[in-house]
């Protein structure tokens, strides 16, 4: 019996140190951007690739996380830890390729640094690199700003009526400088003397390369704070690859600073374990041996071991109709496939018509319909993806819910963490969380969350709110502060169908740690459309800082109108127009890039009537998001997803209410688009 | 101190952690993930096990892993055979068809040209058609052209008996991978039941071995 062991585990040691990348990898800079040791060149990350960096020397941390936007569009977000008089600065970078590499020229790009944090690194940069040799890069440019800070020269744009005149830095000695920060410093790009720069990239192998770089960024800010020394233009590092993916430098800036640095590159396309970890299939039978019982039981039980719940069947002498909810497959084309594996072992062969009814808290959403004898027929096709989903349909399951009450509970530990306060730029508590969930009716259910943090400093801040807005987010260490035990959430909450293509909500209670109310919501989105459209409103009051069952003074009408857009190239979009918590008007825009496999790059930003100067630092709401589903890493289905979203500042403007289960995010993977998109893994 | 107690309650709650719902449950998934260092087949391959079934040797040869599959259904030309831990092969008259968990997403493959030839011991050109589901959950189909060709006649040590075999070669190639298979056919049984057999570019090829009553 010993040999029939788990081998399935080897292979997925064998391939879990990261996912092949899909392309020659460009050296990275202590900016985390393509590059030299400081200096950029005219390369790019492949399409959809990331990067997450940390690069330390005497100069300072710099934390950078890179996504390659589109082909020639590179964005790099950074977050900077400068020791020598503490201060903390996050800024953003673009880089565009204006031509690649040809045989005859060279890759041309620009930049833009750090173009909305405060101002710090800021610097434009136009850059060519050619490959010389098998083994040699060489990059020039010209560069204004952090890149021109000696052996300067007049603005050669001046022609153009930009300015020579001199750029006066931020000094982040002093952080209150003139303004809040975190707007498109426009007026600054290309002005001011310019410095030329070069350098080369020497690869000895595929593991190791050398870097050497003439830079003309004196580190002008650094040396305000003082000990900080550059003793020479040149720079210089040593890159050693040690994995695929893992990208390790050492590197001297200044002649004088010596630092370390460490990327990994991930690619989103491909999975971590190819083909998954998830369970061989079970067959489908096209033989009689199918023994009598009580059918629906049997059904409940073979569902069970697909991570499948029966919430209810209709089954007639030759077309069966499930209802059930998913609770392990993040591809939902596979669930709908083990479903009609299971109903072909189950049924009696007369049965024929399957119809795959999904519900979402007991509600349904969508139904895919296949016949039997096309799945006996196809299940051993090469093309059984393509020739499966034109024989299936598709539709809107707008019917009367088919659901048994149901008691869910879990106890776990949580961590719950805040990121860029000016004192700590983390903060976490955790602790442990008990939730329950209790369906009374389909689409009805109530729900409970409670926490207890053990350990953590969340609220260990003495830094009070200065905001001149009502104080409904910036306040928020306050909660963690002075509560204990805490009723994280408490909610009576009704999903229902009110018409075709269409779906509500209502919800009622302690909807989030802060506001309690009620909200409601409504979603058109039809089945086959790349469209939708929501409207919710809510009328909430926040909540005692104890997070107990009391509530303050301040209250609130909040409600958006919403707009959805799947641009069908991976781009999907989101509008959201209307009124915020702190009684501010206005909007907010949300662009993701979503891979196939459910990894998902993203960002935001608010604007609304609130001025930039009484919005406070950062001037309005913006952020990332990264999601990666778990099942990327470890090849075993779970609908568990791995989410960071990365908030500026956590200020009052643009301040939207986190209530649970919004509807387009809960039924959007079960819509036409999103199941036909994973169905190359229907018979998997 | 109390930082220290606090770390201890995180640990005493994780190892508590329980939910009615085990595919949600965070603990649930990371004792799954690593539960196979207290690998236990699981009772699907048990049942199998239970029964005289015929037994699949397979050997990756680039990766160096070797292990057994027991057969789950034979289906006409095609036969799954399963895994301890739920991975699976397909085999059509013993030519691979597809697999499940083995670090290749082979998710089919039309192999009507090559397997006619192969089967009856005949030289030709056979077109082959292999669909993989790539990292975005897209199934790929890719177009091989390959060269039948007999080596000669074998005999095939078997557990339990010698078996006299026709050793067939094939050398396939795209505009992005080639790849040289060989193949022991029982012509008597109609299928390969020796074989060495290129999977994909991730684990490469695989030694194939149908024993029969292998316990």
């Amino acid at each position: 019996m010993q040999i029939f062991r788990s081998f399935t585990a080897v292979f997925a040691a064998l391939t879990s140190f990261g996912t092949p990348l899909s392309a020659e990898i460009p050296t990275l800079s202590t900016y985390g951007t393509p590059g030299l040791v400081d200096l950029p060149t005219a390369s790019v990350l492949p399409d959809g690739h990331l990067s997450f960096g940390v690069s330390y020397s005497e100069l300072g941390l710099r934390n950078n996380f890179t996504f390659q936007v589109l082909p020639k569009l590179t964005g790099t977000f950074r977050y900077t830890v400068v020791e020598s008089d503490v201060f903390y600065d996050r800024s953003f970078d673009l880089h565009y390729q204006l031509l690649n590499e040809t045989d005859t020229r060279p890759s041309l790009a620009m930049g833009l640094r750090d173009i909305i944090g405060t101002g710090v690194y800021s610097g434009e940069y136009i850059v060519a690199t050619k490959t010389v040799s098998e083994v040699l890069q060489v990059t020039g440019g010209l560069g204004w700003g952090r890149f021109a800070g000696r052996n300067s020269f007049d603005n050669p744009l001046s022609v153009f009526g930009l300015s020579s005149e001199e750029r006066i830095f931020n000094n982040p000695a002093s952080l209150e400088f003139s303004g809040t920060g975190g707007q498109l410093e426009t007026g600054r790009w290309f002005q001011g003397p310019a410095s030329f720069f070069a350098g080369l990239d020497w690869a000895f192998s595929d593991q190791l390369s050398v870097q050497l770089e003439y830079s003309n960024d004196d580190y002008g800010t650094e040396r305000l704070l003082g000990g900080t020394k550059i003793s020479s233009p040149f720079n210089a590092s040593v890159q050693y690859s040690p994995l695929d993916s893992f990208y390790l430098k050492a590197y001297v800036i200044g002649g004088e600073n010596f630092g370390v640095q460490l990327n990994y590159v991930l690619n989103p396309t491909e999975r971590f374990i190819k083909g998954g970890r998830e369970p061989f299939p079970q067959p489908i039978r096209s033989s009689s041996d199918f023994s009598a019982g009580d059918v629906e039981e049997k059904l409940r039980r073979n569902l069970s071991h697909e991570g499948l719940v029966l919430d209810g069947s209709q089954i007639d002498t030759t077309s069966a109709r499930v209802y059930v909810g998913n609770n392990r497959w993040d591809v939902e084309a596979q669930a709908a496939g083990r479903t009609a594996r299971v109903l072909t072992n189950s049924l009696p062969l007369n049965v024929e018509d399957f119809t795959v009814v999904f519900q979402e808290r007991g509600v349904p959403i969508s139904s895919v319909s296949t016949k039997r004898s096309d799945l006996e027929e196809l299940q051993y096709h090469y093309d059984a993806a393509w020739l499966t989903r034109v024989r299936a349909n598709i539709d809107d399951a707008n019917q009367v819910s088919v659901a048994q009450s149901k008691l869910d509970f879990s106890f776990e530990p949580y961590t719950a963490f805040s990121f860029f306060d000016p004192q700590s730029p983390i903060r976490v508590d955790v602790g442990a969380q008990l939730s329950a969930s209790y369906r009374v009716l389909p689409g009805f259910t109530l729900d409970a969350r409670l926490r207890y943090p053990f350990a953590g400093n969340l609220g260990d801040t003495d830094r009070e709110s200065d905001s001149v807005l009502p104080r409904v987010r910036s306040e928020a260490f306050l909660f963690a502060r002075d509560s204990e035990l805490e009723v994280n959430t408490l909610t009576a909450e009704y999903i229902w169908r009110p018409a075709p293509e269409t779906f509500g909500r209502m919800t009622a209670g302690y909807l989030e740690n802060q506001f309690g109310g009620v909200s409601a919501e409504a979603l058109w989105y039809p089945i086959d459309s790349r469209m939708a459209y929501g409207a919710e409103i809510n009328y909430v009051r926040q909540r005692d800082f104890d997070m107990l069952f009391g509530f303050q003074d301040l209250d609130a009408v909040t409600g958006h109108f919403s707009g959805y857009y799947d641009f069908g190239n991976g781009f999907h979009t989101q509008v959201d127009i209307g009124r915020y918590l702190a009684g501010d008007w206005g909007g907010t825009l949300t662009v993701n890039r979503e891979f196939n496999n459910g990894v998902r790059v993203g960002g935001y930003f608010t604007l609304t009537d609130v001025p930039f100067d009484k919005f406070g630092e950062g001037s309005f709401d913006k952020g990332l998001t990264l999601e990666i589903p778990l099942s990327f890493f470890t090849g075993q289905p779970t609908r568990r997803v791995l989410k960071q979203n990365l908030q500026a500042v956590n200020r009052d403007g643009g301040a939207r209410l986190n209530v649970s289960n919004r509807l387009y995010p809960l039924v959007r993977d079960y819509r036409g688009a999103e199941l036909s998109d994973g169905w190359g893994r229907y018979l998997r | 101190m109390m930082r220290f107690l606090g770390v201890a309650f995180v640990f005493a709650t994780s190892l508590a952690a329980c939910s009615t719902d085990k595919e949600q449950s965070s603990f649930g998934l990371a004792s799954s993930y690593f539960s196979q260092q207290q690998f236990a087949p699981s009772p699907r391959f048990n049942s199998l096990f239970a029964e005289q079934r015929s037994v699949l040797d397979i050997e990756f040869i680039d990766l160096g892993v070797t292990g057994k599959l027991i057969l789950e259904q034979q289906d006409g030309a095609f036969a799954r055979y399963l895994s301890a831990d739920l991975g699976g092969v397909v085999l059509q008259r013993g030519i691979l068809h597809s697999v499940y968990g083995f670090g290749e997403p082979l998710a089919g493959a039309e192999l009507s040209q090559s397997l006619s030839l192969i089967i009856a011991g005949r030289s030709g050109v056979a077109n082959r058609f292999h669909t993989y589901v790539d990292g975005e959950d897209r199934a790929q189909t890719r177009t091989y052209l390959c060269e039948i060709a007999p080596v000669g006649p074998r005999d095939v040590m078997l557990e339990a008996e010698t078996v006299q075999t026709t050793l067939m070669s094939e050398r396939c190639s795209s505009l992005e991978h080639s790849f040289d298979n060989l193949y022991w056919v029982d012509t008597l049984r109609g299928e390969a039941i020796q074989s060495r057999q290129w999977v994909g570019e991730n684990v490469g090829s695989m030694v194939i071995r149908v024993t029969r009553q292998d316990f």
